[in-house]
């Protein structure tokens, strides 16, 4: 009598659950196409190191803001056409076309920063190292701006700060500044505070210094905003100041 | 394979793939005349199309579209001499999405136009792979777009963003309007209060981190939710447009809040380690408002998973984990459109080319056959640390085929089988009765009414038992979770795991109607698209414009417009048992009376031009198959009687729920312990836990994996998924 046909055992029985799923090298994967084995470890090992992945992260990340960048300015053009065509530009088209721009980018900036928020943390850093040996060894994060996506790093700027409250600057720069760059003003979430606008990048002796004033009065708040090439308008980094108020740091 | 539904066919698809050399012979034993289970159609008189329910794929449904595009590609169909020859004339893209809401004693439209995304589901995952963060946020951006600047209500001038854009250069009031409803949401300051919270996402993210870090951005989160509700309750009653929109955002960041709350981006169950909360309970726990979680929207996506354990409409649940995993899923990872439609019925399009294949490939199909028992063998009989296993499988032949002696046939023998599809000028269908020539005694059945689809008319012609190691040698038991109770009661009985199973996975009964009509949507005074709306007024919470398949079918006078409602059923207080043969019928009947109700009742507020006086519907706008002229159309109620209703009562009809608690008694198709046997079916533990095409397809491949190793588990997409 032939022996009864049984299964062979699974090499698991559940879903992968955590995130790191997600973040997965494009090119790693599968194709739907049949396969003779189990790939989920082989799959692994086709992650890629970190600075692969932030990098292209980073450059998807850009993609999504230029995307946002672009359908403001998309609509802000043929609102101006119109403006231009039809009536006399005055100060509510313009101020149309101003907010419409700002509200793109704030969005884009949004969804960028959320993304990169991610990207820095380190629980998700060690979910991408390779479970079963099999990734080699680059797998861990790399401080630095090398491929650009940890942040967090600006020595190459010098930060000058006017304020007569305590107040804390936090500059998130993806590269090394050689552009010549400008912040709009920074907002707080609450509408009804005004923003700090006096903020400005100048040529320093050996780099460039960001120079930021806080007026009197300002209410306490974190504020912040996106850094943006003057030449390109393209957003190269984020800027988020806080500040506290006097009394309450005493 | 017991049962011809997704989930099996699937299975078989890939355990007959011409990869695997023929390892795999297989044989399909279906229940009746026709293959589909939940997705089962039939070509009625007029040739009409009659669904179990509305069906409509998901742009996300990745496992699904890649099985139906290689068996088209497979099938080879002469586009000259087939209507449907390949999968993209099988299904088109439906970007329109409708949700109803209440507002003050009427009900309001909400159209949505999600836009288009770059590839088509089941394209290889290459440039356009949705499961990465980028894509992720991409397609997050694109939603809120869709959600801010492209609502429209029913009546309303505002257009979608595309189309919005399209226009803009001929109309240049639309983009001043377009632009000023960006600002009116974007000055509502929740941008610059939202991006405050992302920049500190990654201080809670970081597992070191300190309970007053994870405390400060809860805070920040809940301030916001605040500010949310505040604008929102001031908002509230005055401005539909912008409560809608709110509530939308409320509910964004509810869930950004219970995520960072519940610490989900780092736990290892991902969304699973939240399934015991109900969706609804989660997201009140977690700062949104009662408002929102009562919204249009939300009761959207409980209708669109059926979640009303029992069928009581008042009484909703969704495991809170799935419910968000469902969502993100749904609008974050659909490539071409987020729904798509089908030019014919499910079983035309699906399961016609699916037999097709496989009779190629040489698997069997042997219809009527109804399976009544899994038989385990006797533990004394097992060797030392053999595991239990499928003894026999038990059937009720229900009916024989004309030169097919009884007795005669059982696995690859030449025995002849049933021939179930139809041609409809040209494309192979299924028949919404089964073909009675040829069957044995085929007049003697139609005439006595024997229903081969009812659990409860158990008429047969034979009892066969087929024995493993002899007929079989490996079981995929593809029926639905509502069966399982019914026909392996062994297994229930002396398996805890089975036991919980049965008790926890519940399922619910669903009623639908079809009816076809001499006027058009625009006629009736539908103003918009033709959409998919949900969140509608109950007992038919949704429905869906079918005009398009009126080209597949054959009326003497041909419909303007085609309308598919459905909805569940409610259960009765006590379970009929099963001799009680006329409890179809029974409900069937109170489908009839809900649906004529409904069309008096509540279809007014979708078609204004239905009605000509309070309380009725025009009922000379159905058409009969025999119509031949609208002027002979009766006008009264009677005439519904014409068009198509059912009740999906049978226990593997039911449709499976995703209630909270209930996601972990779910098996997988890849657990082990009857080493002959697996499972597949969407209400397995196959990666996404709801009731779709999507997770029977993915179930189905996994029970493949079970069986041959392949596809690889890396191959079902979206397996491997928070």
């Amino acid at each position: 009598m032939e022996p009864r046909v049984k299964r062979e055992d699974p090499e698991r029985v559940e879903p992968i659950r955590a995130w790191e799923t997600l973040f997965r090298a494009e090119e790693a994967q599968p194709k739907p196409d049949v396969a003779t084995s189990d790939s989920s470890a082989k799959n692994k090992s086709e992650t890629g190191s970190w600075d692969e992945i932030a990098s292209r992260a980073v450059r998807r990340g850009y993609e999504v803001i230029e995307e946002q960048i672009n359908e403001g300015r998309k609509i802000a053009e043929r609102v101006r056409g119109y403006s231009d065509d039809v009536r006399k530009a005055n100060d509510d088209s313009t101020r149309l076309i101003e907010r419409s721009m700002r509200f793109y980018t704030d969005v884009g900036y949004l969804w960028f920063e959320l993304m990169e928020s991610l990207l820095r943390n380190q629980a998700l850093r060690d979910g991408l190292r390779p479970t079963n040996g099999t990734n080699g060894g680059d797998a861990h994060a790399k401080n630095g701006s090398g491929n650009g996506a940890s942040g967090g790093q600006h020595n190459d700027v010098e930060i000058e700060l006017i304020s007569p409250y305590p107040t804390t600057v936090s500059l998130d720069l993806r590269s090394t500044p050689d552009a010549t760059l400008t912040v709009p003003a920074l907002r707080a979430a609450d509408d009804s505070k005004p923003p700090l606008a006096d903020i400005a990048f100048h040529a320093g002796a050996a780099r460039p210094v960001l120079r930021i004033k806080i007026p009197e009065g300002q209410p306490a708040d974190t504020y912040s905003g996106v850094v943006v090439d003057a030449r390109t308008h393209q957003p190269r980094g984020t800027l988020c100041v806080s500040v506290r108020d006097a009394a309450a740091a005493t | 394979m017991i049962g011809g539904g997704c989930a099996s066919l699937a299975a078989a698809f890939e355990l007959t793939r011409p990869e695997l050399k023929g390892a795999y012979h297989v044989t399909v034993y279906q229940v009746g005349w026709r293959l589909g289970g939940k997705g089962a159609s039939g070509r009625g008189p007029a040739d009409r199309i009659e669904e179990h329910g509305l069906h409509i794929w998901l742009g996300f449904y990745e496992n699904a579209f890649r099985l139906i595009r290689d068996c088209y590609k497979e099938l080879g169909r002469d586009p000259e001499k087939c209507p449907i020859a390949r999968w993209d004339d099988a299904f088109f893209q439906d970007s329109h999405v409708g949700v109803a809401d209440k507002s003050g004693s009427g009900w309001l439209q909400w159209t949505t136009f999600f836009p288009p995304v770059d590839g088509r589901p089941g394209d290889p995952l290459g440039k356009d792979n949705p499961f990465t963060i980028a894509a992720y946020t991409k397609q997050a951006i694109k939603l809120v777009q869709a959600l801010l600047l492209g609502v429209q209500t029913r009546g309303g001038s505002s257009v979608n963003s595309d189309a919005g854009v399209r226009d803009a250069a001929s109309e240049p009031e639309k983009i001043v309007d377009l632009v000023k409803r960006a600002l009116k949401y974007g000055l509502l300051g929740t941008t610059a209060g939202l991006a405050q919270a992302a920049t500190r996402l990654d201080m809670i993210l970081d597992s070191s981190l300190s309970g007053s870090a994870r405390s400060a951005l809860l805070q920040s989160l809940r301030e916001i939710t605040r500010a949310a509700r505040e604008t929102l309750e001031r908002l509230s009653g005055k401005d539909d447009e912008t409560r809608y929109v709110w509530e939308i955002i409320d509910l964004v960041v509810a869930i950004l809040t219970g995520i960072v709350r519940h610490g989900i981006v780092t736990h290892p169950h991902g969304l699973d380690a939240i399934n015991d909360y109900e969706c609804r309970e989660w997201l009140k726990l977690n700062g949104a408002s009662e408002s929102s979680v009562n919204s249009g929207f939300v009761r959207g996506l409980f209708d669109l998973a059926m979640a009303y354990p029992g069928g009581d409409t008042e009484r909703p649940a969704l495991a809170a984990g799935q419910a968000v995993r469902g969502a993100l899923r749904m609008f974050f990872t659909y490539r071409g459109a987020l729904f798509w439609k089908m030019r014919a019925g499910m079983g035309d399009v699906v399961f016609a080319p699916l037999y097709e294949v496989l009779k190629k490939r040489g698997v069997s199909f042997r219809f009527f056959h109804r399976l009544e028992n899994v038989r385990l063998v006797d533990p004394s009989r097992l060797r030392p640390g053999e595991r239990r296993y499928v003894e026999a499988l038990d059937f009720d032949v229900q009916a024989h085929v004309k030169s097919q002696r009884r007795g005669d046939e059982v696995g690859f023998t030449s025995a002849v089988e049933y021939e179930p599809l139809i041609d409809v000028r040209g494309l192979p269908c299924w028949p919404s009765a089964p073909s009675y020539e040829q069957l044995v005694d085929g007049e003697q059945v139609r005439r006595e009414g024997w229903d081969f689809e009812s659990f409860w008319d158990r008429r047969k012609v034979e009892s066969k038992s087929l024995q493993v190691g002899k007929d079989f040698d490996l079981v995929v038991l593809g029926i639905g979770i509502g069966a399982i109770r019914h026909v392996c009661r062994e297994l229930v009985e002396s398996d805890t795991r089975w036991r919980d199973m049965v008790d926890h996975v519940q399922s619910v009964p669903t009623q639908a109607f079809q009816i076809w009509m001499s006027e058009s949507m625009q006629e009736l005074g539908w103003a918009g698209p033709p959409v998919s709306l949900s969140a509608f007024v109950k007992p038919f919470d949704t429905w869906a414009d079918m005009t398009h398949l009126g080209e597949q079918e054959r009326w003497p006078t041909q419909p303007r417009s085609i309308a598919y409602f459905c909805s569940v059923l409610a259960d009765p207080p006590l379970t009929p048992g099963r001799d009680d043969k006329d409890y179809p019928r029974r409900r069937k009947a109170e489908v009839r009376e809900n649906a004529i109700r409904f069309l008096k009742n509540d279809v007014v507020h979708l078609w204004p031009r239905a009605s000509d006086a309070p309380g009725s519907f025009r009922w000379q706008l159905l058409l009969a198959p025999d119509d031949r002229g609208k002027a002979d159309t009766p006008s009264s109620e009677a005439v519904f009687d014409s068009q198509y209703w059912t009740a999906n009562v049978n226990p593997s009809d039911r449709y499976v729920l995703a209630l909270p608690g209930s996601i972990k008694y779910r098996i997988s198709p890849l657990d082990n312990t009857y080493d002959n046997l697996t499972i597949a079916g969407d209400w397995t533990a196959c990666g996404f836990t709801e009731g779709c095409v999507e997770a029977a397809v993915m179930s189905g491949r996994l029970a493949a994996h079970a069986l041959a190793k392949s596809p690889s588990l890396a191959a079902i997409i979206g397996y491997d998924h928070p």
